[in-house]
């Protein structure tokens, strides 16, 4: 198991790192407490990670994740899904047992 | 002195424990709201170390994240600096403070002077079309007199001894002086 | 959260923030930094920056542009100003309206502050998108000579446009910022700001941490518009159209522009215009573009010389010199302001971004977590005196320009009729002895004086000005140390209570359009956790407390009703409710699962497993 990143992801983040003039950015992805079922998924850019950060590399785009959160996150597919209501990144999490409708929060 | 918000005690304005500021006084004493002693004798450098000091504990940008209430007391901490600053470093400004408690004086014109001075002021203004030389001389060693009567005062109660009540009335008859010598032609 | 920094300009708009240690600017969907300052009214909305430019001569009459130059202005200081651009001022229908310019756009009467707002919406909008953590508070820079009315109206249309204003900066101290400059001990700089159509000089000193602004001069109409201006009538010249309007005078104009821009690099340049229905191909050399516009340049030092002369400075005393504005990238202007002030300008940071980068220096150091220098203290200064007009129309300053801010002053006022119970206050800004000659800022009416015989009551009134460079005014009553009220009203701009109405308007509009759909996406929601809820329930039976289970029942049925009832705001409340009162079950479960999997080793340990076995 490992993170995915759909081509829309991929592309979405590639598109903010140039706007934002940070194409060496590294994107966070974590997990913290919270949120309408339990969990929530947290997105940043960070300049540098931490030391014990494990670091991917998906269709070039540099992800970091702390190791506490990767326990969660492991598994999960990010997708990006731009509709008339609102626009934002989705997570697919195989071990959640439940997620809530904005797809930004699950329980396990 | 204990903060108010964490009740640590304090070693500057801002709390080193929790960043709260101390309450700004409701009546400032200038040299007091910048940590200096009452003294007449007090260098520029001084008074803006003490300044500069201050106003990187007090100044509002410090707390743009912080309640309403603490941004309302930088802002008026950080005024009150810049106002002891700009009345100290004023020589004059700075006696007529520690002298009455005003950066100036009153409104009513402050203290009666003595007719012989007038006159003599008032003489010297006349002669001074046709003798500038002559009054520039007089007039320059009234006024070195006047500082030293006045540096004299405020040493000796810098010392603890005698008081500033004779300060405002030397301090008129210093801008009677200043205004004429100002006036003298070149 | 970060702090985003703002540069409102009169042509062009930016934002920057500082992203890991480094202010960038953020850029739109086609890669440019720039968003210009234009909007244009549309039946479905305004539209902002290049969209709003586009065919902008097909709707001239509703594509705002420049309104900066309206900011904090009156009617009647706007007018000659409007007659040099293309849209209309609304007539105001009474005096009070004398205070405010409107502007027709079709349907609607829209103030200046309104226009910026959608400028600055259009930018946080950015923001928001670029910058995954949401946005904190801003800083917007004003230009050094802005007065307290300009200052007041920017500020308001950050509010407007739902941003938490931190402050205001001094367009030149952001420029000084975004080089550096506050971390040298001492020194004196000039900024040299020509942009599309302003061309401002400021003399900075750096003293103690204080940057003072000492002097300030300029045009506010000469910029690199007045260049291409210039070039495109040499090109119709030379292809014999006289006269030109419209599309041959727009592809003229182009042209122009175009030929600027390659000159920066080329000594020659060959451009095809569209002059209308013809289009010709014209060469212009850098030297003959240097003596067209040799003269607009010189006209930018003499203003130089006179910054100088106020601040009593010469040239060459000037330790340092900064390019701002994209005019001058033009070769010309470089080495005229290089020959000026003997020295060579600091020009590393892109002049169009330089001032929103200074800005987003400061935003990122008001957050107080800033990585970068935060020992140094940028204490602006007031840019014109505030006083109060006494007896005889004669001006008594309270707060001297170029005090650094913020600063207050108290002055005692009394009463001149015996049982008087109120006094006005005429405050005004500006260097004249006579108060008709400065700037009216607000009259203010001290209220609620105990009757006393005349010449008793003692109301002290203190004046502060902030750190953005805004007046505030509060009495008190010696005797009684009764708070008397203060009755402001503003000489020019809008009172607090008309931006509380465009606000709440603005909100009421949007409401309408956006309720149905939060209540919509409240109700999915809460479906969605009573779902979870319910199959946890279910499942972990085992691991609900008695008193647990009760209450989360009871927040259950009370969520299932507030559905059926519609009430949105309910919905959400008790989900958020249901959220709490479930967390300690979801922990338990959360932790059991992980002990189920882990088999009693620590997060840790099964982290490093995980490493070792995944990757």
């Amino acid at each position: 198991m490992a993170i995915n990143l759909t081509n829309a992801a991929v592309e979405r983040i590639n598109e903010l790192k140039r706007k934002r003039q940070t194409p060496e950015h590294f994107l966070r992805l974590g997990v913290r407490g919270g949120g309408c079922s339990g969990l929530s998924y947290v997105l940043d850019f960070v300049e540098t990670p931490e030391p014990k950060d494990k670091i991917f590399d998906l269709n070039g785009v540099k992800v970091v994740v702390d190791r506490k959160s990767y326990l969660f996150v492991n598994g999960t597919e990010i997708d990006y899904k731009k509709g008339l209501m609102k626009a934002g990144f989705e997570f697919k999490n195989p071990i959640a047992s439940g997620s809530c409708s904005c797809g930004e929060s699950f329980s396990v | 002195m204990i903060c108010w918000k964490c009740h640590e005690r304090l070693s500057s304005l801002r709390c080193a424990s929790c960043g709260a500021l101390v309450p700004p006084p409701a009546q400032p004493e200038l040299f007091g709201a910048l940590g200096l002693d009452r003294r007449y004798h007090v260098e520029a450098e001084a008074i803006d170390g003490a300044w500069r000091r201050r106003s990187k504990d007090t100044h509002p940008d410090r707390f743009a994240a912080s309640s309403a209430v603490e941004r309302r007391m930088a802002l008026q901490w950080t005024a009150t600096l810049n106002e002891a600053r700009r009345v100290l470093r004023d020589p004059v400004a700075r006696a007529w403070y520690l002298a009455t408690g005003k950066p100036h004086p009153a409104e009513s014109g402050g203290p009666k002077l003595s007719p012989e001075f007038l006159e003599e002021i008032f003489e010297l203004r006349m002669a001074a079309d046709d003798e500038p030389d002559a009054v520039r001389d007089t007039a320059a060693k009234l006024r070195a007199r006047l500082d030293a009567d006045l540096e004299d005062l405020f040493s000796r109660w810098e010392r603890g001894e005698g008081d500033l009540s004779p300060v405002p009335e030397r301090l008129s008859r210093l801008k009677y002086v200043d205004n004429l010598l100002r006036e003298l032609p070149a | 959260m970060s702090n985003i920094g703002i540069d409102l300009g009169t042509t062009n708009s930016l934002v920057a923030v500082v992203m890991g240690g480094r202010a960038r600017c953020l850029l739109d969907d086609d890669g440019r930094a720039i968003l210009p300052s234009a909007v244009r009214y549309t039946a479905e909305g305004p539209v902002v920056g290049y969209a709003a430019l586009d065919d902008a001569a097909g709707h001239a009459a509703t594509t705002l542009t420049s309104v900066k130059r309206f900011m904090g202005r009156s009617m009647d200081e706007a007018r000659s100003e409007a007659a040099q651009l293309h849209y209309e001022l609304a007539p105001p229908d009474d005096a009070s309206e004398e205070k405010v310019v409107r502007m027709a756009v079709g349907e609607r009467l829209v103030t200046p502050i309104e226009v910026s707002a959608e400028i600055l919406k259009a930018l946080k909008e950015r923001a928001e998108e670029c910058l995954l953590g949401g946005v904190g508070g801003a800083v917007i820079t004003v230009p050094a000579y802005f007065d307290d009315a300009q200052r007041q109206a920017t500020r308001d249309a950050g509010r407007l446009a739902g941003l938490n204003v931190l402050r205001l900066l001094n367009e030149p101290t952001a420029a000084a910022i975004a080089y550096g400059l506050q971390e040298r001990s001492q020194g004196t700089f000039a900024i040299y700001d020509l942009g599309g159509g302003t061309f401002d000089i400021s003399i900075l000193r750096l003293e103690d941490g204080v940057f003072q602004v000492l002097s300030t001069a300029g045009d506010t109409h000469l910029g690199g518009d007045d260049f291409d201006r210039l070039i495109a009538e040499r090109l119709l010249n030379e292809a014999g159209v006289v006269g030109a309007r419209g599309g041959a005078l727009r592809g003229a104009m182009e042209a122009a522009e175009s030929a600027k821009r390659a000159l920066t690099d080329a000594e020659s340049t060959e451009v095809v215009a569209q002059l209308g229905e013809v289009s010709a191909t014209f060469t212009l050399s850098r030297d003959t573009l240097n003596t067209l516009i040799r003269p607009l340049v010189d006209r930018t030092l003499t203003a130089c010389q006179q910054a100088l002369s106020d601040a009593q400075l010469t040239a060459a005393q000037i330790d340092g010199v900064v390019l701002v504005g994209g005019s001058t990238r033009v070769p010309l202007v470089r080495q005229v302001v290089e020959a000026f002030f003997g020295r060579v300008p600091f020009s590393d940071i892109d002049p169009d971004q330089v001032v929103a980068v200074g800005a987003a220096m400061q935003a990122d150091i008001l957050s107080g977590e800033s990585e970068l220098s935060e020992d140094v203290l940028l204490m602006d200064v007031v840019p014109l005196s505030l006083g109060l007009e006494t007896m005889g129309g004669v001006v008594e300053k309270l707060i001297w320009r170029c005090s650094p801010i913020p600063s207050s002053a108290s002055q005692t006022f009394t009463t001149h009729v015996d049982g008087q119970t109120a006094v006005s206050i005429h405050v005004v800004q500006g260097e004249r002895e006579m108060a008709r000659d400065n700037r009216s800022l607000a009259r203010f009416k001290l209220g609620g004086i105990p009757p006393m015989p005349a010449g008793l009551p003692r109301v002290e009134v203190q004046f502060l000005v902030d750190a953005n460079g805004i007046l505030t005014v509060t009495a008190t009553e010696q005797y009684t140390g009764k708070q008397s009220n203060i009755e402001i009203v503003p000489s020019y701009g809008l009172t607090d209570e008309q931006i509380e109405e465009m606000l709440e308007s603005s909100i009421d509009a949007a409401e309408t359009d956006v309720d149905e759909r939060l209540l919509v996406e409240a109700k999915v929601e809460a479906e969605q956790i009573l779902r979870a809820v319910e199959k946890a329930l279910s499942s972990d039976a085992d691991m609900v407390q008695e008193d647990e289970l009760g209450s989360i029942q009871a927040v259950v049925a009370e969520l299932k009703s507030a559905i059926d009832a519609q009430e949105r705001k309910k919905v959400n409340d008790l989900s958020k409710k249901l959220d709490e009162v479930t967390a300690p079950f979801a922990q338990r479960r959360i932790e059991r699962d992980l002990q189920l999997a882990l088999r009693g080793q620590s997060a840790l340990e099964v982290a490093d497993r995980l490493d070792r076995s995944n990757v």
